[in-house]
């Protein structure tokens, strides 16, 4: 049982051994393997085992042997067509005898350089003389004729074969087919009905079988095999095209891209890419000449091919930086060996695949979000560039994301949105970002799905309570019932730039009313205006708290009625200290109920600044008024009149107050032009008799900005001055202000200066005067005097002329009115101008006067 | 006409070259009357400033209507 098991187990392992390794050429039922390498002399060595079939050079001395470039592989034998031939067998007509004990198949390998096309015997084993015998190969024109058993039927190669050049042609017969092959590649097969080779003999090179003919070609690496040859033993003793001696194994080439790796995504623009090259085999004397890499787009246009010379041993490695644009790319390399005399070349292995693009390392969302919710979505990449442009495209609208580097090439591309109540069910988005103005990326398609967001009462389907109210009679301080006439809840998960709106009522007494949320893991943001009553009996309320968030840990609320006979309702008007209404003024009013501080009352002034609270005036009770930029004002009192009006103070910004109310001021020289190189008292004096002034202050400048000097005080009012000579200056601009209640309030006036070399005489010098001198008082005239004395200038020119001339028309009048206010206001500006009021406002308005009178003349006329 | 021209242009000239005297004069009287002062000197003072300004213009004022007078006697208008 033992040896029967053993047994088992070897036939088991010959018969793996014979079919798992016919990947590799075994050099086994080897009749006769020649190499041609003697070199010299008549005797052909045998290189298998024993050399048992030596041959036998014939007529071609020592000139039918070659080596180096004449040959394929190392030695060969080169028969001239004249009588040179050899032969291999004992004798020869006789083969060798162990021949006889070899089946009918057979096979012959030899590379074979022909040098004519004539016909004649390239290999016969075959009694010279008699008939074709076992076989006889021969060559005609640019075919190879193969004849079996002394039979003239002939079995030829399809296409043609080489002149002057190295062929490796494999011929075999196995009793059914005759098969070619031509340089590894399978040429041709043909059925024979031979089943029984002829008697054995010797085989004979470079004669026909009747020992004419003779060849003319060289020959190199003969095996003649007592078996068929399968492909891959031809496709090993080809061996790329560079043969294969005796024994050895065929060469491998091995094409190595080492970087980058296969499918892999590159983070930096320029690379280095190296490949490794190397052989295996016995046959190892090639050298690496150069290496190409050849790089396409992967739609397959070349992007680049780049070969790198000077290689040199047979294993070695070539490495090139390279420097690409984004995308994705294919590489492969084509590298080139050889020998003294061959040469070839390998791709490698397979091509491969990269990329210098994003590569995604986590994407973080909500597989499931809600209405109203702040929903965050946050995608985490390395990439070779700083991502720009980059975008949430969330179900088709693209939100801009915020990008933050994380260090080295990691960034994250980040978004919140509050989800809006239009997107329930199954949403889709993706991530889009640019790594440069040309290349765009983005990511696959994600999903996420959004529910309903709900607070609404209690129901089947809203089943976790968030808000209880219930109802209790202020004066008792016992339950009680209520109805809600109407009410709004506005609430939402987010940040409430989206939300919902629940409205309710009920007119149905109810002891509570309890509100749920689903989801009910949510924190709710809600805003209540909850109305409430209980008949007549007890009048309205209203609830009407801040914002306040709302979890599944249920909030109660008690909220308290007043009866009808118990309070009454006051007002509350809200007011700034302008006296201005107002509004959105978040009111409450607290008291304390069996030692609770309760609030009874809540409310939002409207637009008329007002609340009204329904309130029991006998107890007291605490009033609270805040609104943003105010100061809260509380007040605690016993609520027995029916409206209270409450200032708020400390507001941050007033609108529409006027800042010259009680504003007076003077300043100082009057006279409108001065004179050059002459010091001058600027002074700047102010009365306010409403506002407080924090601080006023002048600057003097030329046109072109230049600050001469300055001067400022910080007092409620007063009187401030620089002096300064106004040298060759011809304008002297003054910016003076005052700061009321921080608002800023500013002017400007301007002096010429005249060069007064030649116009101390001029009638404006009398003007000058005449201005300065009333400012500084002269006889006590006053500007009501200064008034009083241009209305008789006026008065009396205008009615002599009117008198003297006859001139009675309002139109002329009126010219006459407007030039002699012209004169004294924009001429000698006599006359002042009132605060507030436009310069030379009282010659636009005789101007006005003038055209409305001129156009009525024209109407009428 | 052309003598009524020469006229006016001659009291306009002999007028002008008459002013020239006044102007150093009237500096002077503005100088030493402190004029330019307001705050310091007095109301009486200051009425006395105001005719001494308005002497030259007064003057050409007087000149040109003289020759105004020469021109229209002459043209008997």
């Amino acid at each position: 049982m033992k040896n029967k098991i053993l047994f088992l187990m070897l036939g088991m392992f010959l018969l793996i051994g014979t079919l798992g390794f016919t990947s590799a050429l075994t050099w086994t039922n080897v009749s006769g393997y020649w190499s041609f390498d003697d070199g010299s002399g008549t005797n052909i060595n045998d290189n298998t085992t024993g050399s048992l079939h030596n041959g036998t050079l014939v007529n071609g001395n020592e000139l039918a042997w070659k080596s180096g470039a004449s040959c394929k592989l190392g030695g060969c034998l080169d028969l001239l067509a004249s009588n040179d031939y050899a032969f291999f067998g004992t004798t020869l007509t006789d083969g060798y005898n162990d021949w006889n004990d070899y089946g009918n198949n057979f096979a012959l390998s030899f590379w074979i350089n022909r040098r004519s096309f004539t016909d004649a015997g390239i290999i016969t084993k075959s009694i010279q003389g008699n008939s074709y015998g076992q076989f006889t190969l021969s060559g005609d024109s640019n075919k190879m004729y193969l004849r079996l058993n002394n039979s003239g039927t002939v079995y030829t190669n399809t296409g043609s074969t080489n002149i002057n050049q190295w062929d490796f042609v494999v011929v075999q017969y196995n009793q059914s087919f005759v098969n070619y092959y031509i340089n590894g590649v399978f040429n041709s097969t043909q059925a024979v009905t031979v089943n029984n080779l002829a008697n054995d003999s010797s085989i004979i090179l470079g004669v026909y079988f009747n020992g004419g003919q003779n060849a003319n070609y060289t020959i190199d690496e003969l095996g003649f095999w007592n078996r068929t040859l399968n492909a891959i033993d031809i496709t090993e003793l080809y061996n790329s095209g560079s043969g294969l001696a005796y024994g050895d194994a065929s060469t491998s080439i091995l094409v190595n891209i080492t970087s980058p790796s296969n499918n892999s995504i590159l983070t930096s623009t320029s690379n280095l890419f190296n490949v490794s090259l190397s052989m295996t085999g016995t046959n190892l004397d090639y050298e690496w000449a150069n290496n190409t890499y050849h790089i396409w787009y992967s739609n397959g246009t070349t992007r680049n091919v780049t070969t790198i010379t000077g290689l040199s041993t047979n294993s070695t490695s070539t490495s090139k930086l390279f420097t690409l644009g984004y995308g994705n790319y294919l590489l492969d390399s084509y590298a080139c060996y050889n020998n003294a005399t061959f040469g070839n070349c390998s791709w490698g292995t397979s091509n491969y695949s990269f990329g210098i693009n994003s590569s995604i390392n986590s994407e973080t969302h909500n597989a499931v979000g809600y209405e109203t919710a702040s929903e965050t979505y946050i995608l985490n990449l390395t990439s070779p560039a700083i991502p720009t442009n980059a975008y949430l495209v969330y179900n088709g609208t693209s939100y801009s994301t915020t990008i933050t580097s994380s260090g080295g090439s990691i960034y994250t591309l980040s978004k919140t949105l509050q989800i809006p109540t239009s997107q329930i069910g199954s949403n889709t988005f993706y991530y889009k970002w640019n790594l440069s103005s040309t290349f765009a990326e983005n990511t696959t398609t994600y999903n996420q799905y959004i529910n309903n967001t709900i607070f609404g009462l209690c129901n089947a389907t809203l089943t976790i309570p968030y808000l209880n109210i219930t109802f209790k009679d202020e004066a008792t301080n016992g339950y009680i019932n209520a109805t809600v006439p109407s009410s709004t809840f506005l609430y939402y998960l987010g940040d409430g730039s989206i939300t919902k709106t629940l409205t309710y009522s009920q007119t149905v007494n109810q002891t509570n009313y309890t509100f749920c949320g689903l989801p009910s893991n949510q924190t709710y943001h809600v805003n209540p205006y909850f109305q409430y009553k209980l008949g007549t009996d007890y009048p309205q309320r209203i609830w009407n708290p801040d914002l306040t968030d709302y979890t599944n840990s249920t909030t109660n609320v008690t909220l308290y009625l007043l009866s009808s006979t118990d309070g009454i309702y006051v007002t509350f008007q809200l007011v700034n200290t302008a006296d201005q209404l107002v509004s959105g003024v978040a009111a409450s009013g607290t008291r304390t109920i069996n030692s609770v501080l309760t609030t009874i009352a809540s409310g939002t002034t409207g637009n008329d600044g007002s609340v009204v609270f329904w309130v029991n005036p006998d107890f007291e009770t605490n009033f609270t008024f805040i609104k943003s930029g105010y100061t809260t004002y509380t007040t605690l009192l016993i609520p027995t009149q029916s409206s209270y009006t409450i200032t708020l103070s400390g507001e941050t910004a007033v609108t529409g107050y006027d800042y010259s109310r009680g504003i007076s001021y003077i300043i100082n020289p009057k006279e409108r032009d001065l004179d050059n190189n002459t010091i001058y008292n600027f002074n700047y004096t102010l009365y306010s008799t409403y506002w407080d002034v924090e601080n006023f202050g002048f600057s003097l400048r030329l046109r072109n900005g230049t600050v001469l000097t300055s001067a400022s005080s910080a007092t409620n009012g007063g009187y401030i001055s620089v002096n300064l000579n106004t040298s060759n200056y011809t304008r002297i601009i003054m910016d003076y202000y005052y700061v009321t209640n921080s608002t800023y309030t500013n002017f400007t006036t301007s002096w010429y200066v005249i060069d007064t070399t030649y116009n101390g005489w001029s009638i404006r010098t009398f003007f000058n005067d005449l201005n300065s001198y009333l400012d500084s008082g002269i006889f006590g005239i006053d500007e009501f005097g200064r008034y009083v004395l241009i209305f008789f200038v006026i008065f009396l020119s205008i009615g002599v002329l009117s008198y003297k001339f006859g001139l009675t028309s309002p139109v002329v009048l009126s010219a006459m009115l407007f030039a002699i206010i012209f004169f004294f206001d924009v001429v000698v500006e006599l006359l002042p101008t009132p605060i507030n009021a436009i310069p030379h406002s009282l010659t636009f308005l005789s101007a006005l006067i003038l055209i409305v009178l001129l156009i009525k003349e024209a109407q009428t006329g | 006409m052309g003598l009524a021209i020469l006229s006016f242009l001659a009291v306009l000239i002999i007028g002008l070259m008459f002013v020239n005297f006044l102007l150093p004069e009237v500096t002077t009287f503005r100088t030493d009357m402190s004029c330019s002062s307001a705050d310091t000197i007095s109301d009486g003072t200051k009425l006395l400033c105001l005719f001494g300004d308005a002497t030259v213009p007064y003057v050409i004022v007087l000149i040109i209507s003289l020759g105004i007078g020469a021109i229209t006697s002459r043209l008997n208008i």
